[in-house]
């Protein structure tokens, strides 16, 4: 018997087992579908998360306080050091010819209120460079003064969610706001950007950083982030940070540097094998579809028996009859497979025009595993009622 | 054609083992017309089942057109029985989802003939048993009598040597039963071995060779008085 006729003698058995046919293409098109959009979704967290990153900028170091080594594990989120990082250390880095420039960062929580209003925000104090640095830009105002590494001017700069919850989106710049006891003149407000890395830059106020520290009563600084020169050599510069810090340290190294590549790859490696999890997790749907496929084809032996018989009677061999039921199954997940393809891709063209910011793609390799799996579900699944085919007795189902 | 010599068959019931076929000794030749009747178990369809190759002899040889089958395996036997056997069943067995014309051309989808000449083979065979309009009509729009000359089309569209015939007009009225019998006789006198299987004696008086089993013992030549014996014993 033909490929080709074995192709049409299956297509004739799904059009006179329309419900079943339906059934079982619908299983498979739903798992292979689940495969591809749960991959995507992995695939496009970790897509976000790199483009976060890139919005870092390419030549940005992140000076920390902590050891990596004494804190154990991945990079200290917190600083955990006897000795604080501080400005002075910040303007000693920024004496290093490498150095673009310099943002260093303390952070903290504060209460701001204007007039009647009152909100918990996250507070950052920082410098000129601090904006650049996170590629923030403002919608009106001025940036924070140059020289707010030296003098802690009453001046901060608010996010755009904060500017509508204050001031009900009127245009604060010159009102005065309060954090705890301190008052401060809005001079600016961040462009709309959204979140960048867990921040809600829309709901943040920034302070030059004497008067972060000044508001926090602590020279601890958070961060410092370092932009160089894109000549620069950064292996260098950062053997070089180590040592200037050591210096002042008391000949401790308690910092750690981490540079954009370093953190994106390390969340690159956690997202690729968390979206590789759950897509595999999602395949085992279609190992459900596949004991599916094959109780229906032991059911659907038993009912084609003296077809079967039929077939052998004329010629066919037991080779022949277990290739028409392996192929009958492959057919039906071929179909399925390309089918739950084309709903996924679907599903994700909707969810990017809903949800652009996302930009939802599925991987080549989730097609090609959600395809090979169904198709390896259905060769194994459909083995053994395909040799139940073979086994049938031609003898005695042609009987009477 | 067919040479079958000491011919045994058991059947395992439980733990009993049954001899349905006893040392058989059958010669037939090409064209020969044999008539095999014998009351209900007496191992008539397992003879024709030995025949046609569905089933496996346990000892003695059989010789089909000079082919020891007897030593042949489940593949080699397929492609035999393809190409050198046709069958008429009972029930006609034919693929309800199929058309007239498809059922017809089975055989030939089978042995891989390519679509055209199977078209031409098809439609030869449709008008020599007279079906010609009925060619793309579903099994459920036919007749018995259409059903069987369907059956009769798909057993000689290969063009085989031997026809196997098992009861063939058991399930029908006694003027289709008795065309089908003309059916298959017109291609006898062409040159095509038959054997018939059957209850019906009279049907079986038709054969130029007319065989009898009894409790799988084999002989040839049926008398009247091994006809009412023959009755008796299916009566019982």
């Amino acid at each position: 018997m033909k490929s080709v006729d074995v192709l049409y003698f299956n297509l004739q058995v799904f059009t006179r087992h329309r419900w079943r046919t339906g059934m079982l293409a619908f299983c498979v098109a739903l798992g292979v579908a689940s495969v591809v959009l749960l991959t995507s979704l992995g695939e496009s967290a970790r897509r976000y998360v790199q483009r976060e990153f890139a919005l870092l900028g390419n030549d940005l170091l992140i000076v920390l306080p902590g050891k990596k080594q004494t804190s154990g594990g991945g990079v200290p989120i917190y600083g955990t050091s006897p000795r604080d990082l501080t400005l002075a250390d910040a303007e000693h880095i920024s004496r290093l010819a490498a150095v673009k420039s310099v943002a260093p960062i303390i952070a903290g929580n504060g209460a701001v209120s204007y007039k009647s209003r009152n909100r918990d925000v996250i507070v950052i104090g920082s410098t000129s460079g601090f904006l650049q640095a996170r590629n923030l830009s403002l919608a009106m105002g001025s940036g924070l003064p140059d020289d707010s590494a030296e003098i802690a001017r009453p001046v901060a700069i608010i996010g755009s969610k904060l500017q509508n919850e204050l001031f009900s989106g009127q245009n604060p710049l010159g009102k005065m706001l309060t954090v705890d006891d301190y008052r401060y003149q809005v001079i600016g407000v961040l462009a709309e950007r959204g979140e960048s890395l867990g921040l809600d830059m829309r709901d943040m106020l920034i302070l030059p950083v004497r008067s972060a520290e000044a508001l926090f009563n602590s020279p601890a600084l958070f961060r410092i982030l370092i932009e160089l020169h894109a000549v620069s050599d950064r292996q260098s510069v950062i053997e070089q940070i180590y040592q200037i810090v050591k210096q002042r340290h008391q000949n401790e190294e308690d910092i750690t540097i981490i540079t954009q590549q370093t953190v994106m790859q390390a969340f690159n490696n956690i997202l690729v094998t968390l979206t590789a999890i759950i897509g595999l997790l999602a395949a085992i749907s279609l190992v459900v579809a596949g004991i599916l496929i094959m109780n229906l084809s032991l059911i659907s032996v038993q009912q084609r028996r003296p077809e079967i018989g039929l077939l052998k009677a004329l010629g066919a061999s037991h080779k022949l009859i277990q290739q028409i039921f392996v192929w009958e199954s492959l057919m039906l997940v071929i179909v399925a497979s390309v089918i739950g393809l084309l709903c996924a891709q679907l599903i994700i063209f909707a969810a990017n025009q809903w949800l652009p910011i996302l930009q939802f793609v599925a991987p080549i390799w989730s097609h090609a595993v959600a395809l090979g799996v169904a198709m390896l579900t259905a060769l194994v699944f459909s083995w053994l009622p395909a040799k139940q085919a073979a086994i049938v007795s031609p003898v005695e189902v042609l009987r009477g | 054609m067919i040479k079958l010599a000491g011919v045994n068959k058991w059947y395992q019931s439980g733990s009993e083992s049954l001899h349905v076929l006893k040392d058989i000794d059958l010669n037939i030749a090409q064209g020969d017309y044999l008539s095999v009747m014998g009351p209900s178990g007496s191992g008539k369809s397992t003879l024709l089942n030995m025949l046609g190759l569905l089933d496996v002899i346990d000892k003695g040889e059989y010789w089909l057109a000079q082919q020891p089958t007897h030593q042949l395996n489940e593949e080699q036997r397929a492609s035999l029985r393809g190409k050198k056997i046709g069958f008429i069943f009972q029930s006609f067995q034919l693929i309800n989802r199929l058309s007239a014309a498809e059922n017809v051309a089975l055989p030939l989808v089978l042995a891989e003939i390519a679509p055209a000449k199977r078209k031409q083979m098809v439609e030869q065979v449709l008008q020599q048993v007279g079906l010609t309009d009925r060619a793309q009509h579903l099994p459920a729009q036919l007749s018995g009598g259409q059903l069987q000359r369907v059956a009769i089309a798909r057993a000689i569209v290969m063009q085989p040597e031997l026809i196997l015939a098992d009861e063939p007009t058991g399930n029908l009225d006694q003027h289709s039963g008795l065309e089908i019998i003309e059916l298959l006789e017109s291609l006898n006198l062409k040159g095509l071995t038959l054997v018939l299987v059957t209850h019906d004696t009279q049907m079986g008086q038709r054969a130029r060779r007319k065989i009898k089993m009894i409790d799988g013992v084999l002989s040839e030549g049926v008398t009247e008085q091994a006809n009412q014996q023959i009755l008796q014993v299916s009566e019982q």
